[in-house]
C-alpha cells in the first residue's frame, strides 16, 4: 500500500461520475432501409463530439453474459463534429401570435384553477405589444396580480390576494391606456368544499403617455422571451385555465373567444371568433382534463366536451426539445434490419458515451425473414425518462434490493429539464400523461440497467446466436400501418416487455393471429396497458391510469384519452384482456429474485411435448440467468381463464417460491383484510401453449426475466432450447390444428 | 500432502529442544516452573486492555482462587472463564496473559484467567474445583452483571478443565455454559491415537508417551489405581453422554501429539448432536497459543479461533443472519418488518449503487439532502458483488436503528 493517488483511477473515477455531456434524439424510433432518420445533437458547451453509427448486437452487461456486441456501421455522420449547445426549454404553455385587435384597450377573462400555489409568481397570461410592453396576469400563493411592463419596468401593478387553490375562479385583467388604468377582478365559483368568497377587484393607475398596445400576442400559462429563433418560456402556471375571452374594453363584447373543449386531440386552441385568432399548444398541457363545467354524468369528451373545457398546464411538461438537426442519416437500402444506434461522445472523451438506439427494417414489400421480432417502442416511450426509479423513496422497497444507478441515470437528477415519464408526477401531483421519444431519453440504451432495451437485445442477441434469419418492425410502425405491418411474417417475436399496446396495436396484433400467424411472447407484463400515440404527435406516448391505486392515477372521469377519447387503462378493464391473445395475464412483480419453471403433468401430452424435445423428462427449465438467478421473475403472468385465457390453452410450466415482494403486489388489492400480506393466491408465471384455429398457435412465458436465461452456458440451455423448439415450429408452414373439442 | 511444520514454530522448538537438560518427567517440577521458556518474547506483545484487574474468588472448598479479569472495553460484555495450560503442573496466569488478551479484544469478551492450584501439590480436583468455583462466581454475577453469554476455554491442560466444566453445569444445573472453547486439549488419557503414535515419540513436540503419563500422574496419581480416570471431570471423554454439552469451539493444530484427541473428541460432540467447529490449523505445533510473539502464524490461526468465539458471544439476531444468508428472495415475517422499514428510508441521505464496472464493481452512493438530490458516490467503500452491497448496508442501518453492531463478516 501506498499513499500515491493513482490517477488514472481517479481521472476514471471522476469520468464515470460525470454524466454524458452529448446528448441527442433521433425524429423516429423505426426507419425503414432506403429511408432517412434525422439526429439532433446537444454538446454541453459546444464541445466538439464524435458521432458513430453501431448496429447493436448484444447488450453491455459485462462478464456476466455474451460480449457487447457494438457493431461499426460506415456512415457519413461518422467522425468529429463541432458541438453546439441546445438548450431545452421545459414548461407547456398556449401562445396566440396575433396581431390581437386591440390598441388603447383591453379586457381578458379566463377560468383559472390553481393546482399549485407557491411563494413565486407563475403567469397566467401575457399580453405582449409589438413594441415589446406587456401586460402579465401572475399568481402567487400571496397575491394575484397584473403588471403593467414597459421596456423591462413595471409601470402599474394591480394586485389582489392570492387565488383559491383548486378552485375555480373567473379572473378578469382590464387595461386602459386613456384612462391610465390597470385592473384585476375575480369571481370565485361557489362550489362544496370551499368557503364562499366575495368577488374582488383592484385597480392601480399609471401616466399612459408612453404606451401603445397594438400588434399585441397573447401567452397563457407562461411569460415568453423570444431569442430570435426560440420562444422561451418561463414562470410557467401549474394549474387549469378553460375559456378565455378577449375584449376590446372591460364590459365589452368578446372579440375573441378560445374554447379548449375544441380540437382536444390536437396542439390547437380555437378561437371561435370572427378573427380566427387561433393558437398553438406547446409541450403537450393536459387535455381532456374536467373543466368548470363538469357534471359527473359522462366519462369522455367525445360525449360531453363542454365538461372537458379546460387545459392543464404544468411547468414540467415536455413534448419535444425542439432542437435544430444535426444531421441527417440516409438509411441504406441494402442496410440490414436490426437494431442500431448513434453513439454519442465528446471528442475529448471527458464523459461517458450516449446512444440514441434506432430501429431499421426493410424496405417496403422487402421482407427478409418469416420471422418478426417486434420491438417494444411504445413501451419505451412510456418509462422514457422515468424519475422513479432514481428518485423515489419506495424504490428500494418495492425492488427488495439496493437502487443501482450510473450517471446516465443522473442525468435525471441533473437535467430536469430532460422531463418525465409516465411514472412520474408533476410537482402539482397529477399525472404525467403524455411521454414524448424526442427529447435526450436516459433509459433506452443498450447500457445500465437489465430491463427493456438493454433486455430486449439479449432476445435480439439470441436470435442472432441461433442463426434464426429475422426483421425488426417496431410499435410505431404496427400502430401507423396495422396488421400490414406485421403481413409479411409468419412468427412474431415479443420483446421482455411489450407492457403498452396502442388500439391500433392490439388490432394488428389480433388480426396477424385471425390470419394464421404464430405469436411468441417472451415476455411478462405484457399488453397490459392501453396507450395511444397522437396521429400528429408519432413521438408521443399518451397514457392513463384510472382507478389504479398508485401514484399515477387519473380519476375516472379522466380516462378518456385526449388522443381519441376512448378508454384508457389496463386492456384487462376495458375487456380487451391480454389473457385472450396470450394466454397469461399480469399478476405481479418482485424485482429482487427470479426463479424456474417446472412442467405440468398436461405438457406430456404430445399435443405440447414437442416444446421440451431434448431435454430431460423431469429438467426444471430456468433454474439459471443473468437476471437474478433464474427464468421465472421479474414481472410475471398466470394463466386464468376467468380473465381470459383460451379454455382449450395449455400450461405446459410453472414456476413458485417467489419472494414475499411477489405476494405484497397481488395483496395490495386485498390490503383491508387482516393479515393481507399472506395472500393465497399462487404466485406463479405460466408457460401456456394454444392453438388459434386459424392454423397458426401461441406460446408465451409470463416472465420478463426468461430473456436474461437465453444466452446461458453458451445458448445450450433448457431456456434456449424450449425457445428454440417453439420457434423452429412456428416458423414451419404446417398449419396447427386447433385441438378436438371434448 | 501433509502440511509441512511453520518455520518459526520448527526454529522455536528447536530451539526449546536444543535447551532441554532432558525429558520433561525427569526434570524437578521447580525447575520446570522455572524454566523460563515461555517469556515474553514468545508469547508476544499484550493487547493494551481498557482494564486488567487482579481478584481473589472464594473457593469451591478450598482457598480463595487468584483470578485476572480483562476488560476490553467497557460494558457489560459477555465472558470467558480462561484456563492456561501446562499438564495441570505448570505455567500460570501470567504465562497466558497476551492469549486472553487477545481473546478478550478480538472476541470483545471479558477474559477471566483463573489461577487455578496446580499439582502434584494439589492433584484432582483441586485444579478443576478451582475454574468450577470461579465460573460459578462468574455465572452468579461476581464481576458485576450476570453475562448474557458465558463461555469456558483453555488450552491443554486448560482444555481438559474447561471440558470438565461444561459437563458438569450440564449435569448439575448450576449454571449455563454457552460454549467451551477447547485449545488443543486433553480430553482422554490414550497414548495409542494415531497423532500420538507418529509425533508423541518427536521429543521437539514435548508431548511424548512418557511427558504425558507423568503429567496425567501428576493430576490424577497412578493411572492404573486412579479411581478419577472414569470421572468426567477429570478426564471429559469418560462422560457417559455428550448429549447437551455446551456448543464447541475445538482447536487440533497439525503437529500436535493430541490432536486426534482433540479430534475424536471433536467428532464425539458433533455425535451427539453438539454444535462444534473444529478448527484445524495444519502448520503449527501444540502450545501455539503461547508462541503468539514468536511465531506470526499462530496469531492468525488465533484470529481465526477469536473471531469464531465472537461470533458465538455476539450472535447475530436470527433475521439479521437469516438476511446475510438470504439477502434476496423470501424472508421471514420479522425480517421483511424490519427491512420495510430500512428500505423506506427517505430519499435524503438513502444508499444506492453506483456502477463503477458493469455487472462487476459498485461503489457505494448515497443522495444528499438537497432538492433535487445531489449524488455522492464514496469510491472508498466497493463491492464486487451485490451481497455484500445489500449485506454493508443493511449493517448501517441496523446500527442507526438498534444500536448494534453486527460485526464485519
Amino acid at each position: 500500500m501506498t499513499d500515491t493517488i493513482d490517477t488514472t483511477e481517479t481521472a476514471r473515477q471522476e469520468r464515470l461520475l460525470r454524466s454524458p455531456s452529448v446528448l441527442g434524439y433521433a425524429d423516429v424510433r423505426s426507419v425503414r432501409a432506403g429511408e432517412a432518420i434525422t439526429f439532433f445533437v446537444s454538446s454541453a458547451d459546444g464541445a466538439d463530439f464524435d458521432a458513430r453509427l453501431v448496429r447493436l448486437k448484444s447488450p453491455a452487461i459485462g462478464p456476466i453474459g455474451p460480449a457487447f456486441r457494438e457493431v461499426a456501421v460506415d456512415a457519413p455522420l461518422d467522425g468529429s463534429h463541432a458541438g453546439v449547445h441546445q438548450p431545452i426549454h421545459i414548461g407547456s404553455y398556449a401562445h396566440v401570435a396575433g396581431p390581437l385587435p386591440v390598441e388603447r384597450a383591453l379586457s381578458l377573462s379566463a377560468l383559472v384553477f390553481p393546482t399549485l400555489l407557491e411563494p413565486s409568481a407563475r403567469t397566467i397570461a401575457e399580453v405582449r405589444s409589438a413594441s415589446g410592453a406587456r401586460l402579465v396576469l401572475r399568481s402567487s400563493i400571496d397575491s394575484l396580480a397584473a403588471d403593467l411592463i414597459d421596456s423591462d419596468v413595471v409601470v402599474a401593478t394591480a394586485a389582489l390576494p392570492g387565488l383559491t387553490e383548486r378552485a375555480w375562479t373567473e379572473v378578469t385583467v382590464s387595461l386602459d391606456l386613456d384612462a391610465g388604468t390597470v385592473s384585476v377582478h375575480t369571481h370565485q365559483f361557489s362550489a362544496v368544499g370551499h368557503l364562499p368568497l366575495a368577488d374582488r377587484g383592484v385597480s392601480a393607475a399609471f401616466d399612459a403617455s408612453i404606451l401603445a398596445f397594438a400588434g399585441a400576442s397573447l401567452t397563457f400559462a407562461a411569460s415568453l422571451c423570444d431569442d430570435g429563433s426560440h420562444h422561451l418560456p418561463s414562470t410557467c402556471f401549474n394549474g387549469k385555465l378553460e375559456s378565455p375571452r378577449l375584449a376590446r374594453s372591460a364590459g365589452g363584447a368578446a372579440v375573441a373567444s378560445w374554447d379548449f373543449s375544441l380540437d382536444i386531440p390536437s396542439a390547437h386552441i380555437r378561437d371561435t371568433g370572427d378573427l380566427g385568432l387561433h393558437g398553438v399548444l406547446v409541450n403537450m398541457p393536459t387535455r381532456g382534463t374536467r373543466g368548470a363545467g363538469w357534471t359527473g354524468d359522462h366519462l369522455t369528451w367525445m360525449v360531453d366536451p363542454a365538461g372537458y373545457a379546460a387545459i392543464h398546464f404544468h411547468d414540467t411538461d415536455l413534448a419535444d426539445a425542439a432542437w435544430s438537426p444535426t444531421f441527417t442519416y440516409d438509411v441504406p437500402a441494402d442496410l440490414p434490419s436490426g437494431c442500431y444506434a448513434l453513439r454519442l461522445q465528446p471528442s475529448d472523451d471527458s464523459t461517458p458515451e450516449f446512444y440514441v438506439p434506432f430501429f431499421v427494417r426493410p424496405a417496403v414489400g422487402a421482407p427478409t425473414a418469416d420471422i418478426a421480432f417486434v420491438a417494444p417502442t411504445t413501451t419505451y416511450a412510456a418509462y422514457a425518462n422515468m424519475h422513479l426509479r432514481v428518485t423515489a423513496q419506495f424504490n428500494e422497497l418495492a425492488h427488495g434490493r439496493l437502487t443501482v444507478l450510473d450517471s446516465t441515470d443522473f442525468l435525471l437528477l441533473r437535467m430536469p429539464e430532460l422531463g418525465k415519464s409516465t411514472y412520474d408526477v408533476h410537482r402539482d401531483g397529477s399525472p404525467v400523461i403524455y411521454s414524448s421519444m424526442n427529447r435526450p431519453v436516459t433509459n433506452f440504451r443498450p447500457t445500465g440497467r437489465m430491463y427493456k432495451l438493454c433486455l430486449d437485445l439479449m432476445i435480439i442477441d439470441w436470435l442472432d446466436a441461433m442463426g434464426y434469419e429475422f426483421d425488426i418492425v417496431s410499435d410505431d410502425d404496427i400502430d401507423l400501418e396495422g396488421v400490414s405491418a406485421l403481413a409479411p411474417y409468419r412468427v412474431l417475436v415479443t420483446a421482455s416487455h411489450p407492457e403498452y399496446i396502442s388500439r391500433h396495436q392490439l388490432d394488428a396484433f389480433e388480426a396477424h393471429l385471425e390470419g394464421g400467424g404464430r405469436l411468441m411472447y417472451l415476455g411478462g407484463n405484457g399488453f397490459y396497458s392501453a396507450a395511444e400515440i397522437p396521429p400528429d404527435r408519432r413521438d408521443v406516448v399518451e397514457v392513463r391510469r384510472p382507478g389504479q391505486d398508485n401514484l399515477w392515477r387519473v380519476n375516472h372521469a379522466e380516462a378518456a384519452t385526449s388522443t381519441s377519447g376512448l378508454p384508457s387503462g389496463m386492456w384487462r378493464n376495458i375487456g380487451r384482456s391480454e389473457n385472450a391473445l396470450t394466454g397469461v395475464g399480469f399478476i405481479t412483480q418482485g424485482f429482487d429474485a427470479c426463479t424456474f419453471y417446472e412442467r405440468s403433468e398436461a405438457s406430456r401430452d404430445e399435443r405440447v411435448s414437442w416444446i421440451f424435445d431434448g431435454l430431460a423428462p423431469d429438467a426444471v427449465i430456468g433454474d439459471f440467468g443473468i437476471l437474478q438467478g433464474g427464468a421465472a421473475g421479474y414481472e410475471i403472468d398466470r394463466h386464468d381463464v376467468t380473465k381470459g385465457s383460451p379454455p382449450h390453452s395449455v400450461v405446459v410450466a410453472s414456476s413458485s417460491g417467489h419472494s414475499n415482494l411477489y405476494d405484497l403486489m397481488v395483496s395490495s388489492i386485498l390490503d383491508t383484510l387482516p393479515d393481507a400480506k399472506r395472500t393465497r393466491d399462487p404466485i406463479r408465471a405460466d408457460m401456456v401453449f394454444f392453438e388459434t384455429g386459424h392454423e397458426g398457435a401461441v406460446f408465451s412465458v409470463g416472465s420478463i426475466a426468461w430473456a436474461g436465461s437465453l444466452s446461458h452456458h453458451g445458448y445450450d440451455n433448457s431456456v434456449s432450447t424450449v425457445t428454440k423448439n417453439v420457434l423452429d415450429r412456428f416458423a414451419q408452414a404446417t398449419p396447427f390444428a386447433a385441438p378436438e373439442r371434448a | 500432502m501433509a502440511a509441512s511444520l511453520d518455520a518459526d514454530a520448527a526454529h522455536l522448538l528447536g530451539t526449546w529442544a536444543a535447551a532441554a537438560v532432558g525429558p520433561v518427567e525427569e526434570q524437578p517440577v521447580e525447575q520446570l516452573r522455572n524454566s523460563g521458556l515461555i517469556n515474553a518474547q514468545v508469547t508476544g506483545e499484550p493487547a493494551p486492555m481498557h482494564q486488567v484487574v487482579d481478584l481473589h474468588v472464594a473457593g469451591e472448598a478450598g482457598p480463595d482462587v487468584p483470578v485476572r479479569v480483562y476488560r476490553p472495553s467497557e460494558g457489560e460484555l459477555p465472558v470467558v472463564v480462561y484456563a492456561h495450560g501446562g499438564g495441570w503442573t505448570l505455567l500460570s496466569i501470567d504465562a497466558a496473559d497476551t492469549l486472553c488478551r487477545q481473546i478478550a479484544v478480538d472476541a470483545q469478551c471479558v477474559v477471566v484467567s483463573v489461577g487455578y492450584r496446580l499439582a502434584p501439590e494439589h492433584p484432582f480436583p483441586a485444579a478443576f474445583d478451582d475454574v468450577w468455583a470461579v465460573t460459578a462466581w462468574v455465572a452468579d454475577g461476581g464481576l458485576g452483571w450476570r453475562p448474557t453469554r458465558l463461555a469456558v476455554a483453555g488450552d491443554s491442560a486448560g482444555g481438559n478443565l474447561a471440558a470438565g466444566v461444561a459437563l458438569e453445569s450440564r449435569d448439575t444445573g448450576r449454571f449455563t455454559v454457552d460454549l467451551q472453547l477447547l485449545l488443543y486439549p486433553a480430553t482422554d488419557i490414550d497414548l495409542q491415537t494415531p497423532s500420538m503414535l507418529t509425533l508423541g515419540p518427536e521429543p521437539r513436540f514435548r508431548l511424548t508417551p512418557g511427558a504425558m503419563v507423568w503429567f496425567w500422574s501428576n493430576y490424577l496419581g497412578d493411572l492404573d489405581t486412579s479411581v478419577h480416570t472414569t470421572d468426567q471431570r477429570a478426564v471429559p471423554a469418560a462422560a457417559t453422554t455428550l448429549s447437551g454439552v455446551a456448543a464447541a469451539i475445538v482447536v487440533t493444530p497439525g503437529f500436535d501429539p493430541l490432536k486426534d484427541d482433540g479430534k475424536r473428541y471433536a467428532e464425539q460432540l458433533a455425535a451427539a448432536g453438539v454444535h462444534v467447529e473444529l478448527v484445524e490449523p495444519e502448520t503449527l505445533p501444540h502450545g501455539f497459543g503461547m508462541m503468539l510473539g514468536a511465531v506470526p502464524a499462530a496469531r492468525s490461526a488465533l484470529a481465526d479461533v477469536t473471531t469464531r468465539v465472537r461470533r458465538a458471544m455476539h450472535p447475530r439476531p436470527a433475521i439479521a443472519d437469516e438476511f446475510r444468508r438470504t439477502p434476496f428472495g423470501r424472508h421471514s415475517a420479522e425480517l421483511q418488518l424490519v427491512l420495510h422499514e430500512m428500505r423506506s428510508e427517505p430519499i435524503a441521505g438513502k444508499p444506492f449503487l453506483f456502477i463503477s464496472e458493469t455487472n462487476q464493481e459498485w461503489v457505494l452512493g448515497r443522495y444528499s439532502d438537497d432538492v433535487p438530490p445531489v449524488p455522492v458516490v464514496d469510491w472508498s467503500t466497493r463491492f464486487t458483488d451485490l451481497e455484500s452491497a445489500e449485506w454493508h448496508v443493511f449493517k448501517l442501518r441496523w446500527k442507526a436503528m438498534f444500536g448494534e453492531d453486527l460485526g464485519d463478516d
